[in-house]
Order: structure tokens, then sequence, then C-alpha cells
């Protein structure tokens, strides 16, 4: 019998007549209405800084302080909470690599990214890298199903692996005090001149990484640089 | 990482990190078969990389991993020693003997011992001694419930490095000569045992599971020995152990030398709708006389109606538990502190709960879902202190199914038994 994938409960569910037919099972087949449930999107007021919940629509506090300090704000838009069922789902894709769990968001992540580039003119889309240990031992990048091939995709930063220490393993003040972690990969700087860049990640926690990689993008002289992130 | 946890231990490492020297390294694939659990179904990765999803729960082993061990060299700090002086009955003695015997003498064995019959206890003398011969020794049981009360029982009677293993615990692993966990903690080991304990083996999710029975041969050394331990035995695991050449002990009778309860069958089709007056009588019963109870159910939508049933006739404090009740373990800690009269639970409960003057209700004891075996083990349940040798199992069914009336047949004959000797 059909469990769901994230809590093995089994899927009472009937199968959709195109699964059927083509034995093509979305990604609402896999997963069982009490996980689904638990999710919370994000609707209403938001932040225009990091795209979180704000009663009020106005600038929250974290993204005061990136003004203050001079930052352009990103304008961070996000499709979830980041609350304790994203956070296990979080756990179980990324942390523990359960790559069968991608389908769940791909199909959102990817109508919400095409929606942003067209609205921002974006002519390039990208992800923020992991180092190529953490690939090599995860084996796939967490965020690259999310993102439509066809609109511009390009990836042209590298981290390397004494920077990206796991995030997690940090405490908020460490992260906060990460220097620039991001480079150019080979030939790719002089691409990025007048480029309207989004930035796709998983998660917007501080938005300390966002901001690194947009830096580095704008000193080779993106004209741009906007973030959609799964959770905020 | 310390070298010591990778002794008799099967450790996930990547491949693209240098393994620790003196490691021994083995595939994480071989011939389709996942190297960890022996597992063969599988989940690709970016690129034609794949992962085991037989053995996901306790970490995912992919093409990109290795397993690690060191051979198990039984280097422990100090050799642990038994502070235990209970006594044991004069039938428990002899087991206890024969136990040790057949051990020494190189085989596996089973021992039949019904519910209440002390089966920990029996097993003492065996464990203090291998602890002081300095092997290594496991006791595990499919069930995390079980685990957990059996914990400060044997922290009470030996002192020893120890490791309790179980899946939502958080602490690291750490190198220990006595190690307590649950069947699936086994996956992570290999040939690190010398003797090794399974208790309940008929339990799900053990019972018929190739992969954790696999996982139970691999994680004893080849010159180590097994012990299982069951109160409820199918014909299956009876047949298996003596085709194996293992030997069975068999103790009908409880610690206390009294009868096992029987079940009283009391017909009433409805009980989802409404309680049947002798029943109120009898729950109310248990309320006056201040007798904690449970009431098992055979599917988790019974819960909430049966739990209104009776929070609408008894006063006192109560609740329910299901298999993925996240508040589970609290919930029967609660209930041994007194904090709860009475829970209404699915079979989840049907073992580990040990409480003194429980009574038990089982409602719907006619569905399928409670196998002989799950009835006897209900049933187990009372009389088991030698304050309260006594007590009621109280069967609500829409008839006499099979399985209710071979379990009452298997507790007559037991009981028999138990007089004969
Ligand atoms: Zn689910
Ligand atoms: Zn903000
Ligand atoms: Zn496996």
């Amino acid at each position: 019998m059909e469990q769901c994938l994230l809590c093995q409960q089994s899927l009472t569910s009937e199968l959709t007549l195109l699964t059927l037919l083509t034995g093509y099972r979305g990604a609402q087949e896999q997963f069982c209405q009490t996980c689904l449930q638990k999710f919370q999107e994000i609707t209403g007021p938001i932040c225009p800084g990091c795209g979180r919940m704000s009663g009020d629509a106005r600038l929250c506090q974290d993204c005061q302080t990136w003004q203050d300090k001079g930052e352009t704000l990103i304008e961070n838009r996000a499709l979830y909470v980041y609350n304790q069922q994203m956070k296990d789902y979080m756990a179980r894709y990324k942390f523990i690599g359960d790559y069968r769990l991608r389908v769940l968001f791909k199909g959102g992540m990817r109508k919400h990214i095409c929606r942003r580039v067209r609205a921002e003119k974006i002519d390039m889309v990208t992800s923020i890298p992991i180092s190529s240990q953490r690939l090599q031992t995860r084996g796939f990048n967490q965020v690259h199903v999310f993102i439509p091939i066809s609109k511009g995709f390009l990836e042209p930063l590298t981290v390397s692996d004494n920077h990206k220490v796991d995030q997690s393993s940090k405490t908020r003040v460490d992260r906060l005090q990460t220097t620039q972690p991001f480079e150019f990969k080979e030939g790719m700087e002089p691409r990025i001149r007048g480029r309207r860049i989004l930035l796709v990640d998983d998660v917007y926690t501080t938005g300390r990484t966002l901001y690194h990689a947009s830096a580095r993008l704008k000193s080779a002289g993106a004209a741009a640089v906007f973030s959609i992130t799964l959770a905020r | 990482m310390n070298l010591e946890e990778f002794y008799g231990r099967l450790v996930t490492w990547p491949k693209a990190r240098e393994c620790p020297e003196g490691t021994v390294a083995m595939p994480s694939l071989l011939k389709g078969r996942c190297g960890r659990c022996g597992g063969r179904t599988r989940a690709t990765l970016h690129g034609k990389q794949s992962y085991c999803l037989d053995c996901l729960t306790i970490g995912r082993v992919s093409t990109l991993d290795k397993l690690l061990t060191v051979p198990e060299p039984n280097d422990f700090e100090t050799v642990g020693t038994m502070h235990w002086n209970g006594q044991l009955t004069a039938k428990q003695e002899k087991i206890s003997c024969q136990l040790i015997k057949n051990y020494s003498e190189g085989v596996d064995q089973l021992l039949w011992a019904v519910t209440g019959a002390g089966k920990t206890e029996m097993l003492f003398p065996l464990i203090g001694q291998s602890l002081k011969r300095g092997l290594r020794v496991g006791f595990v049981s499919p069930r995390v419930d079980v685990v957990l009360e059996l914990a400060p029982r044997i922290q009470a009677a030996f002192s020893v490095s120890l490791q309790v293993l179980y899946g939502e615990q958080e602490e690291p692993y750490r190198y220990s000569q006595l190690v307590l966990g649950t069947v699936h903690q086994l996956l992570r080991f290999y040939q690190a045992f010398d003797l090794l304990i399974i208790d309940e083996v008929d339990a799900f999710p053990y019972r018929g599971n190739r992969l954790l029975e696999r996982a139970v041969r691999r994680s004893v050394k080849s010159s180590g020995h097994l012990v299982m331990l069951t109160a409820t035995p199918s014909k299956r695991l009876l047949d298996k152990v003596k085709e194996r050449g293992g030997r069975l002990l068999m103790l009908p009778e409880r610690f206390h030398g009294q009868h096992l309860p029987e079940i009283t069958l009391h017909v009433h089709a409805n009980w989802e709708k409404r309680f049947s007056r002798r029943l109120k009588q009898l729950l109310l019963g248990f309320e006056r006389q201040e007798l904690p109870f449970i009431i098992f159910v055979p599917k988790v939508r019974h819960l909430i109606p049966v739990f209104r049933h009776v929070t609408a006739m008894v006063p006192s404090n109560g609740t329910t538990v299901h298999a993925n009740d996240p508040d589970r373990l609290k919930k029967v800690a609660d209930m041994r502190a007194g904090h709860y009269r009475y829970l209404v639970s699915t079979t989840i409960l049907e073992r580990g709960v040990t409480l003194p003057k429980l009574q038990v209700v089982i409602l719907g004891a006619d569905d399928p879902t409670f196998t002989k075996e799950a009835l006897l083990q209900m049933a187990g349940r009372v009389g088991r202190s030698r304050v309260a040798t006594e007590g009621v199992v109280f069967a609500v069914a829409s008839g006499p199914a099979r399985t209710i009336r071979a379990a009452q047949k298997e507790i007559r004959l037991l009981n028999e038994k138990a007089g004969m000797d």
C-alpha cells in the first residue's frame, strides 16, 4: 500500500484517473492530508524586505537593520511560513537527504519563480551554491529542482568548503558575522554585468546568505538582485 | 570521531571523506541489496546514485557512502558487575540455571514464559556472568515502550557501561559493554555481541520481518548466541527454533505462583454505540474501588467515541493512546504515576505496561486486529504484582470468535500445566 512520504501512514485516498492511466503520481498523492495541512502558506500583508507575514505590511525590524547598514533590500518572497512542519520537512529533505521529497514543492516553486521572472523582467535565475563536499555527500542541491531551466538558469557562484559551515550548527550571531563566502567560477564574472538576477534558496532565516550572494553579484555589475525562498 | 565508536558497528561514511585509520570499509550496495539492511527498495538521487528506502528511518545509506566498522575487540574500560540480590523462586531458579548451561554449551534458546513470570530477573544471572567475563551483551525489544520500562530495572541491577538506543532519542552513540535498545538499532551493529537477548520476539515489527531477522543474526558474533523471549509464541517460531537446533525452555507459571487471569466473554454487538448495563456496572465498580484500568479498542477511530462514553459515567481522569500519538510515552508514565485512572488504547499498549491492580476491558475482542497473541498479552497485564494477583479481563464481542476461544483455551492449558509441576 502507498504510504505518506512524511509520516508513513497508509494513504487511503483513491488514485486519480490520470494516475491509473499514466502511472504518474502527483505530489498531492504521495502525502497525506494531515501532513499537507500543517504547512502554512504565506498570505495577506508581508514585510516588503524579507517576505514574512506582517499585519501592517511595514518593513520588519530585521529588514530595517539591513537598510540601516546601507543594503538595498532584496525583496524576498516566500511561499510558506518556516513553522515546525517546514522544519521537519527540511530535516528530512535536506539533512537526512530523502530526495523523493523534492516533488512536494516543485510545482509551487516553479510557478512562483516564473511569475516573478515576468514581473521583474528577470534575465537570470540562480541558486545559492552548496560546497562541492556537501554536494558529494548529499547527492543533490536541494533547490535546483525548484528552478525551471528555461528561465535563464546559470550558476556563476561557488562556495568553498571551509566557508559554508552548516548554517544550523551556528548561532544567530555567528551567522550574521560570517564574511563573504562566495566566489565567481572561472570566467563567470563578465557575464553578470547589467543582468537582472533572481536568487533562489530554501529558507530565509537571517538573510545573511542572500545578502552576501547579492553583494557578490552586484560587485560584478548586476543591475538588480531579488530573491525567492520556499520558507520564511 | 573516536575509533571506539566503530567497534562492532556499521557507520555510514561519505566516500568523499577519508576513512579513519584502522577501520574496515564495506560497500553500501552489493548485488542490488543495501549493505546495511539487505533491502532492495531504493530511490534515486541526482545522477546515477541511489539510496535505500528500507532503512531510511535510521538515516540514509546511499551509493555515495560506504559502511565502516572495526572488529569488536571487547575493550571495555571496566567490566560490568551485578549487584542485584533479589530472590528467584525455585522454578525461576531452575530456568535461570538452564539458560546459563545452554549458553555455555553454545546453543541458541527460546524462553517461553507466561506474562508476569519474571523473565527479566531470570536472565540477570546469565547477564551478570557474561559481563564479568568481559563479553558484550545486547538486550533488545521490538517495542520502544518495553525498552524504556526495562532501562531503569537493568540500571538498578548492574553497574556497567550502558547505552540505551531507540529512534527518538537524541544523545550521541557511545561504546558500552551493555546495549539496550529497539531491534531496529541492530541495523547499526556488525558482529558485536557475544550474547544477544531479544524480548518479545513475537511482537510487531520484528515478527516475520526478514530485514530485522537478518540484522539480528548479523549483529551477533559468529561465536555468540541468542536468547529469545516470548509469552505468546507462534507455531512458526517454535518450529523455527527447533529446526535451527535451538532449545526451548518453558515456564507456565507466574512468579507469584497464582494463575493467569481468565478472559470473561460478554456478548454485546453494539458497544460502539452504547455500553451495556453489565459493562457500565463493571467500570463503575473499578471507579468505586479506585482500580486503574485500560480499555482496548480495535481501531484508532474508536478511541474518541469510547472515551466519550467513559467520561460520561466515570468522574476520574483518563485519556486516549495510539501508536502515532506523540505523547504516548508520557501518557503511560502519567498513568503509572497515578495521574490517570484509565486509558483508552489501541493494541499498542498490549505489552510493556505493568501496573499493580490494573484491570482490562477489551472492546470488539472479535475484531481481526486482536489476534490470539494480542488477547493473551492484553490479559497478561492483569494480576501481575504480588499484592494483587487477581483481576478482571473483560472481553466484549459480538460473538465467541475463534481467536477468543483459542486464547481462553491457552490460558486454561497453561494454568493446568503450572499446577502440575
Ligand atoms: Zn503524512
Ligand atoms: Zn522583513
Ligand atoms: Zn538499507
